[in-house]
């Protein structure tokens, strides 16, 4: 009986040192080798998480993979126009190469000795990799000041400067226009609403570091606007100019109408001046569309 | 007869207690599995977008992604669509996800707009911020109409959870009274029975 499992263990261990080899030889020949070999470098990068649209042609490319090695391969970089001496040693090696790589790419950084949470918010993100790069530069300009009225210039000033810089200044309304086939007239007022952009164009906007928006209304206009001059500095005072996404601004605002507060957002689409807006007034007939124009001041 | 009478009396003492004290538990099953809520955090973006109005000129390009292969877009649609759907919601927008097909489609999904379009490039996903809805003939923006209705399901979430509390009360003290009742009587009459 023992001999009989003695031989049968014997079998079995021959049986799977013999599987074990059959399945080693086929997994280092197997096609799947082939294939990677014949994959391109550019093939297994298309294929990668790293795969990204780098030149914004909303396609995945060779072009885009071109940027990646700029950014990933040394000898690439070197013979690049982004090759430029980052330390100031006088000559282009890989610690420039190094320089270039963390301060120009947010992934890069992340997983350098050099990331840190810089805002005290708990996590590494954009918004730390923004305070590495420029703060430095920014507490040492004349653009630096105490936003948060913390009194002290911090990073958290800094944070509010990035967000809400882009659209600091004075605006004025222009380019008034009202699509119609009916004539509305303002409540309590005798104003009509395809006039109303000569009142408009007589107000000015200011919008401050952090984003508010304070509105001034000639007291020619308080007068004629009457009980629809307070719905419209309650809106122009409530107003606050977000970034919504790369490709939208929008002007957030609450007004009180017949004691329930609404918000409303304008949307903004960017022009070369300023910005342009449109507004349905889908509550009336034919739902006329009102659209002006906030040019920025120069 | 007295004897009898008694008897009587505990049987039907013993008959209230047990049916108080089902009726107790019963509205007690009831008062913890009604909802907390007439409506929930979900129901003005599932409104909204049932009513969004769909035409190109009131979407606003929000966003968009590329994707390398066929297998990481059909990743992208499962796990980015719900990343960038967080900022909507942290906005109180709804939005649309548009990608490329031949034949232009659009369908409702519970709080998203999802667009087959031509135009949109292949192996790209376009999020898009949707303006206006449409209630009774009113356009309304999307934005406006979910903060309305967050503040009236606030509303009537806190009236409705008041008057589940008055009910609960009104109904749990008497009950609860008959029961202790009952049982005190039953208690007594079982102890001048025994003795």
């Amino acid at each position: 009986m023992a001999k009989k499992l003695s031989l049968f263990g014997l079998f079995f261990s021959l049986f799977l040192l013999a599987g074990c080899d059959f399945y080693t030889r086929n997994t280092t020949v197997a096609p799947t080798t082939q294939t990677t070999e014949a994959q391109s470098e550019f093939e297994i990068w298309r294929d990668s998480d790293d795969a990204r649209d780098l030149n914004g042609d909303r396609k995945i490319n060779e072009a885009d993979f071109e940027i990646y090695q700029i950014k990933n391969n040394y000898d690439v970089w070197k013979n690049s126009v982004e090759a430029l001496d980052q330390n100031g040693d006088s000559k282009i090696d890989e610690s420039d190469f190094d320089f270039y790589r963390i301060h120009n790419f947010f992934d890069v950084w992340k997983t350098s000795d050099e990331a840190e949470d810089l805002n005290g918010d708990t996590i590494i993100d954009t918004k730390d990799f923004e305070i590495y790069g420029n703060y430095d530069l920014w507490k040492s300009s004349t653009e630096a000041m105490d936003l948060n009225g913390d009194s002290s210039i911090n990073v958290f000033d800094f944070e509010i400067y990035n967000e809400f810089i882009e659209f600091v200044g004075d605006y004025h309304i222009a380019n008034y226009s009202f699509v119609s086939s009916e004539t509305y007239v303002i409540n309590s007022t005798d104003i009509k609403v395809s006039d109303f952009g000569l009142y408009l164009s007589q107000m000015s906007l200011s919008v401050n570091n952090n984003g508010e928006v304070t509105a001034t209304i000639p007291e020619s206009i308080r007068t004629t606007l009457g009980d629809f001059y307070a719905v419209l500095l309650e809106g122009a005072n409530n107003m606050t100019i977000t970034r919504i996404s790369p490709y939208i601004v929008g002007i957030d605002t609450t007004v009180t109408i017949d004691t329930v507060l609404v918000n409303f957002t304008l949307y903004l689409n960017e022009t070369e001046g300023g910005y342009s807006t449109t507004y349905i007034l889908g509550d009336l007939d034919g739902k006329p569309v009102i659209s002006f124009s906030i040019i920025k001041d120069e | 007869m007295v004897a009898q009478n008694d008897d009587n009396t505990l049987i039907l003492l013993w008959i209230k207690s047990v049916l108080y004290s089902l009726v107790l538990i019963l509205m007690s099953t009831l008062i913890i599995l009604a909802p907390k809520n007439v409506f929930d955090i979900e129901t003005p973006y599932l409104l909204a977008t049932s009513m969004a109005l769909t035409g190109d000129e009131n979407l606003l390009l929000y966003d968009y992604m590329v994707y390398s292969t066929e297998e990481r877009f059909e990743k992208g649609l499962v796990d980015d669509v719900e990343l960038v759907k967080v900022d909507f919601i942290e906005r109180n927008e709804i939005f649309a996800v548009k990608v490329y097909g031949e034949n232009e489609k659009i369908e409702i999904n519970d709080d998203y707009i999802f667009i087959i379009s031509p135009n949109t490039p292949e192996l790209n996903i376009e999020y898009y911020l949707v303006k206006n809805l449409e209630v009774d003939g009113i356009n309304l923006p999307c934005r406006t109409f979910v903060m309305l209705f967050k503040d009236i399901s606030k509303l009537i979430n806190n009236i409705y959870i008041a008057l589940l509390f008055v009910f609960s009360i009104s109904v749990f003290l008497p009950i609860s009274f008959k029961v202790i009742q009952s049982i005190t009587k039953l208690v007594k009459k079982q102890k001048d029975f025994v003795r």
